[in-house]
């Protein structure tokens, strides 16, 4: 078991797919930042316009949807963006249904490999690839806060880790899904394509419903991508097992599923 | 008796059609066992039940002797129709990272490269590789583990002249340099014909037959053909002079002994003063190749 899992990072880090959606994480995390930062700046000049217009300059006005400026603010923004998750889907569906359309699954199977050591294997290396990914993405956006925004926060370095620890918990959730899709689909084309449009759409479609349906949001955290967005909130009101126990059923969910087929079909 | 694989009733049933159907095979260490069929007779679906790659409906299968054979393939080697290989790799990076996995000894992947005949291929890509070249890699996968069963799912397909004589070369190699027993299933028979030791022919599904090369050979060479205006008194007059004969009926009511007649004057004679008139006869050269589509077609 040991030596397929070294295998398949082999393979992983070999591949150049890691290689450009890393780049591309790192890169896309700093710009966002650099673009939330610019946006910040002009909201406050004109809340200050429109203060002085007013005639009183202690007005405060709010904005809702707009991250606080500082880095720890920029932290969370950056965690709960779904964006990273198409970088992360694309990698890991590549990764996977590529052992499909190359045929080298049928080398571990044939060589007395069960379904389930190969499954966990792809499982570790997959939430490996996410990881690194969400990380990169993170980091690249947390270099450019640094730079431009100060680190004052309201929230203890413990909420911090707590929440950190939740969204890497959230986000090897994410991963085991793709992978689950990669998995059903077997296909490149189709399973990428999946998996961006569920990142992609779901959400917005919950936030339509959310807007006919009465307590709509009530049941729309409870979808992975929309988890994310809890997390902070929970945390604070010392709430964060839900986030975490959603995370975990998704392992789990998602895991007993894409196991269950893999176990199943033959392969070709 | 030592066997590598036995399968007891192995049977694949796909959308109620059963593609491999009851299928009991014995295949002894050290030989070389030819897997014969058409395409579709069910020759890769049996292939990939005994490596896991799908699950048999019913029956049971013993791998190198071993009920386990979850445990087994990790001493089986296989190529699979076409090689499975990383085509981002070179040669050397493809075994590497196939002893990665087995956790084996990363010394012999020279070895094997001499052996397969592509320990100069140096950077070059495995996506680069003509298609004899990447089956020997596949072959060179197959051997890594030093496996005492390689299976090989026809090694020869798509290749030219020259590669079809270093993929048998090859085989040979393994079976006599380094004691392997190996299967092949191809529908190439006169390949196979030059290198097996034993046969199994499948077709729809049903293993029709299992013959050793000496049984073949037997069962084949010169045919004698006789036809006659009174098939009936004929075949006594022939199996009085010939005792041991083996004779049989074409359809059109020519005689056939399963063997060359030595003396064809005397026979002729013979039949000439019992009345009988003898439109003709020949002698018929009868190929392995002939017997397996005979057998084959159920004939």
């Amino acid at each position: 078991m040991g030596g397929l899992i070294k295998a398949d990072f082999k393979k992983l880090f070999k591949g150049k797919t890691l290689l450009v959606c890393s780049i591309i994480a790192v890169c896309f995390g700093a710009l966002m930042i650099y673009i939330m930062n610019m946006s910040i700046n002009m909201i406050e000049s004109q809340l200050g316009m429109m203060s002085s217009i007013m005639g009183g300059e202690d007005a405060i006005l709010e904005l809702s949807g707009i991250p606080q400026r500082n880095v720890w603010s920029m932290v969370n923004y950056l965690f709960t963006d779904s964006d990273v998750g198409i970088l992360t889907a694309i990698c890991i569906c590549v990764f996977i249904t590529s052992e499909y359309s190359m045929g080298t699954f049928k080398n571990s199977v044939s060589r007395g490999f069960s379904r389930t050591q190969i499954y966990i294997s792809k499982f570790i290396v997959s939430v490996v690839s996410s990881l690194i990914i969400v990380s990169l993405f993170v980091i690249g956006g947390i270099i450019v806060a640094f730079i431009s925004m100060p680190t004052n926060t309201d929230v203890s370095l413990w909420q911090m880790i707590l929440m950190i620890f939740t969204y890497l918990i959230l986000a090897v959730a994410s991963a085991s899904m793709y992978l689950m899709f990669a998995m059903l689909f077997r296909k490149t084309g189709v399973s990428v394509a999946t998996s961006i449009c569920i990142v992609v759409f779901v959400s917005s479609i919950f936030q339509v419903l959310g807007v006919f349906v009465e307590n709509f949001s009530n049941y729309s955290r409870f979808w992975i991508l929309n988890t994310f967005t809890i997390v902070e909130k929970s945390c604070l009101d010392g709430e964060i097992y839900i986030p975490l126990l959603i995370g975990l059923g998704y392992i789990v969910v998602t895991g007993a599923i894409g196991l269950m087929v893999f176990r199943k079909r033959d392969i070709k | 008796m030592d066997y590598v694989l036995q399968t007891n009733e192995l049977t694949k049933n796909y959308g109620g059609i059963n593609v491999v159907d009851k299928v009991s095979l014995n295949i002894k260490k050290g030989e070389i066992y030819g897997f014969v069929g058409k395409n579709g007779a069910g020759k890769t679906t049996f292939i990939r039940l005994i490596l896991g790659l799908a699950e048999a409906t019913s029956g049971s299968f013993k791998l190198l002797g071993d009920d386990n054979v979850q445990n087994a393939r990790k001493k089986t080697g296989s190529l699979i129709e076409s090689p499975s290989l990383y085509t981002n790799m070179t040669a050397y990076e493809n075994l590497d990272l196939y002893c990665t996995m087995l956790n084996a000894d990363k010394k012999s992947i020279d070895e094997i490269l001499k052996v397969v005949g592509l320990s100069d291929t140096g950077k070059k890509k495995a996506k680069d590789f003509s298609l004899g070249m990447k089956q020997r890699l596949g072959i060179a996968m197959a051997l890594v583990g030093d496996p005492e069963f390689i299976i090989l799912d026809e090694p020869i397909n798509g290749l030219d002249p020259t590669g079809i004589i270093e993929i048998r070369e090859l085989i040979l190699n393994l079976k006599n340099n380094y004691g392997k027993t190996i299967f092949i299933s191809s529908h190439i028979l006169g390949e196979l014909e030059k290198i097996a030791t034993c046969y199994g022919i499948i077709s729809r599904g049903k293993l029709i037959e299992e013959i050793t090369a000496e049984e073949l050979a037997e069962k084949c060479g010169t045919q004698t053909i006789v036809q006659t205006d009174n098939p009936q008194k004929a075949t006594e007059i022939i199996s009085s002079m010939l005792k041991n004969a083996n004779i049989s009926f074409a359809t059109d009511g020519a005689i056939i002994l399963d063997n060359k007649v030595e003396n064809i004057g005397e026979l002729t004679n013979k039949l000439f003063q019992s009345g009988i008139v003898v439109k003709g006869i020949s002698t018929q050269e009868n190929s392995a190749e002939s017997y397996f589509v005979k057998k084959m077609e159920g004939m």
